[in-house]
């Protein structure tokens, strides 16, 4: 990593560390920790349509799919939190393998439709199966995250405050661990799946157990978002299905950058902050966002870090790119 | 190194690859030759798994891997070029001869996650394979070019180099000369006769004539989904059989 990165880096880092001291009210923090609960998702979708190049459609839901097996650990089961964001982790992952493997036998437009369609699916389960999810009524109670031993050493994130530091660590690990895993065979994988599928298998890639790992993983890291809404907002209902979601997801990861590190970070969490920063204008709100999001894809086509790539002098995304810094 | 024998492949009513036995010689370049439609690249789509045979077997190195999907035929030794251009055109040409490298290398997460010694290792290793590679295509100069930037002949070269990457013993390229101006394909020539000195089996199918006689050991002729003709390419260039497949055939206009 070249010096420039690294103070890029922790400048950034810093910034995200003292958010939370600029802005002190209750509401804005609320909106800060959802911003970067939201990078969870567009991390997710980065993954399998950034990076492995598969217009997985509904793989938002996967968030709205954590949150209730989250919460459903946590409530008829009594998991402790940890058990409950590993165990979404697990099932998501699992979910993912059951949906992704009749989906993934079909290419392109057809795989991102199919996937959708389970999403409906799923909805619809969640909203009729009333004995154990309340259906439209949604799931209430869920308690706080906390970690600890027994009673006597629980560490509860409670407060927004606290919760944000949880959630950034988080999604900053995440981060982390996918620019590593990027760096790997299977990550090149990923990516030379998106730039030309035949020519991976010549190579020695099986693409459709290559796409399913990809789609497994954006599950996995999804589904952890969702966990982690579900133990902050403590309360879930099939609204996080919403179609909306789905494409809110989509703006994230292209306007952030798409299948670049960072960019669906940012992109996450610009698109929870914008509406609410546009709050206070309540009638043109939406036709300001709209604008807004005109702007990034007129000025940043790329994606806003696929500018700062072209800026850098870089011409390859820098996902890929990483590995030679 | 590798045989076939009956591989037939039926689609409906269409017999494009019909009851062919051939063989492959370690080390040696075999080129196949014929008519536009004779079910050259249909061959190739069945020896690398891209195709399943209708019936017969393809033996590489006494294993039958016919049927087998293209990434587990590939990890056992086989890399095969498009007629298209096929290349990884948003990465680089370092990245895709990176991206080559799959085949031999390992995922090694844990490694890679701390940036170990043995992550170390399997990287340098990659890079010095691609390196190597680079100048080996003269290709230096392009090493940080996007891949869909590149001249035509240069990305035909690169998808030679990817192919190289994957360090497999036996390489099927189809038509690499295809579209390449008389000095591209004689630094091809050159290139292919190189590849074959590294000790790297070569089957090729080629329209070139100039390049399949120049540098091919034998030759195999299809037409009509049929072997018609096998030999020497002096032994080809006078069988009535191809004369006549490529020419058609000779009749009296009285």
């Amino acid at each position: 990593m070249s010096r420039r990165k690294i103070l890029f880096l922790s400048g950034l880092i810093l910034v995200l560390i003292l958010l939370p001291w600029v802005f002190q009210a209750a509401y804005t923090r609320h909106i800060l920790v959802m911003a970067v609960i939201y990078t969870f998702s567009a991390m997710g979708l980065n993954v399998i349509f950034g990076f492995a190049g598969q217009t997985a459609f509904g793989l938002p839901a996967f968030f709205a799919l954590g949150a209730y097996i989250s919460s459903l650990l946590a409530l008829k089961l009594g998991f402790p939190f940890s058990l409950c964001l590993l165990g979404t982790m697990v099932l998501s992952a699992g979910f993912g393998f059951i949906i992704g493997y009749p989906c993934l036998q079909l290419r392109g437009i057809y795989f991102g439709i199919t996937t959708m369609a389970f999403a409906q699916i799923l909805y619809y389960i969640v909203s009729n199966w009333v004995e154990l999810t309340r259906g439209p009524m949604g799931l209430g109670g869920i308690p706080p995250a906390s970690f600890g031993l027994g009673d006597h050493f629980q560490f509860v994130f409670n407060g927004e405050l606290r919760y944000y530091y949880l959630v950034l660590v988080a999604s900053l690990l995440t981060l982390f661990f996918l620019a590593r895993f990027m760096d790997t065979r299977l990550g090149r994988g990923f990516v030379a799946i998106r730039e030309n599928q035949d020519l991976s298998a010549s190579i020695g890639i099986h693409p459709f157990w290559v796409k399913m790992i990809a789609f497994m993983l954006a599950c996995m890291i999804t589904g952890m978002g969702g966990s982690f809404y579900a133990h902050f907002v403590k309360f879930v209902s099939p609204i996080e299905f919403q179609w909306y979601f789905i494409g809110l997801t989509f703006i994230m990861v292209i306007t952030g950058g798409i299948g670049t590190i960072w960019g669906p970070f940012i992109g996450g969490a610009i698109f929870t902050v914008l509406p609410e920063a546009f709050r206070a204008v309540e009638t043109y709100r939406n036709i300001l966002v709209g604008a807004v999001l005109i702007l990034i894809v007129i000025f940043f086509p790329e994606g806003i870090m696929g500018k700062v790539a072209q800026w850098r002098g870089k011409r390859t995304p820098p996902a890929l790119e990483r590995k030679n810094a | 190194m590798l045989e076939t024998k009956g591989l037939t492949v039926a689609f409906g009513g269409l017999v494009a690859v019909n009851q062919v036995d051939l063989s492959v010689s370690p080390g040696e370049i075999l080129g196949m030759i014929g008519p536009n439609g004779a079910g050259k690249t249909t061959f190739f789509n069945l020896l690398t798994g891209f195709l399943s045979p209708t019936s017969g077997r393809v033996l590489f190195k006494g294993k039958d891997i016919a049927g087998l999907p293209p990434s587990r035929i590939a990890s056992l030794g086989i890399c095969r070029t498009f007629q298209i251009t096929s290349i990884f055109p948003g990465l680089t040409v370092w990245e895709n001869l990176l991206t080559g490298t799959y085949c031999w290398t390992q995922t090694r997460f844990l490694d890679t996650l701390l940036r170990s010694r043995g992550y170390a290792e399997q990287r340098r290793e990659m890079e010095r394979q691609a390196g190597e590679i680079l100048e080996f295509l003269r290709m230096e100069d392009q090493k940080g070019a996007r891949a869909r930037n590149l001249s035509y002949g240069d990305q035909r070269r690169l998808e030679i180099g990817i192919a190289l990457a994957s360090r497999r013993e036996f390489l099927l390229l189809d038509e690499p000369a295809a579209g390449m101006n008389p000095e591209e394909t004689q630094t091809l020539s050159q290139v292919i006769r190189q590849i074959r000195d590294k000790g790297i089996t070569i089957f090729l199918i080629e329209h070139h004539m100039q390049l399949v006689m120049g540098i091919c050991d034998r030759i195999v002729v299809l037409n009509y989904g049929r072997k018609i003709a096998e030999g020497s390419p002096l032994e080809i260039s006078r069988n009535p059989q191809v004369i006549e497949a490529y020419l058609g055939k000779e009749e009296d206009f009285a």
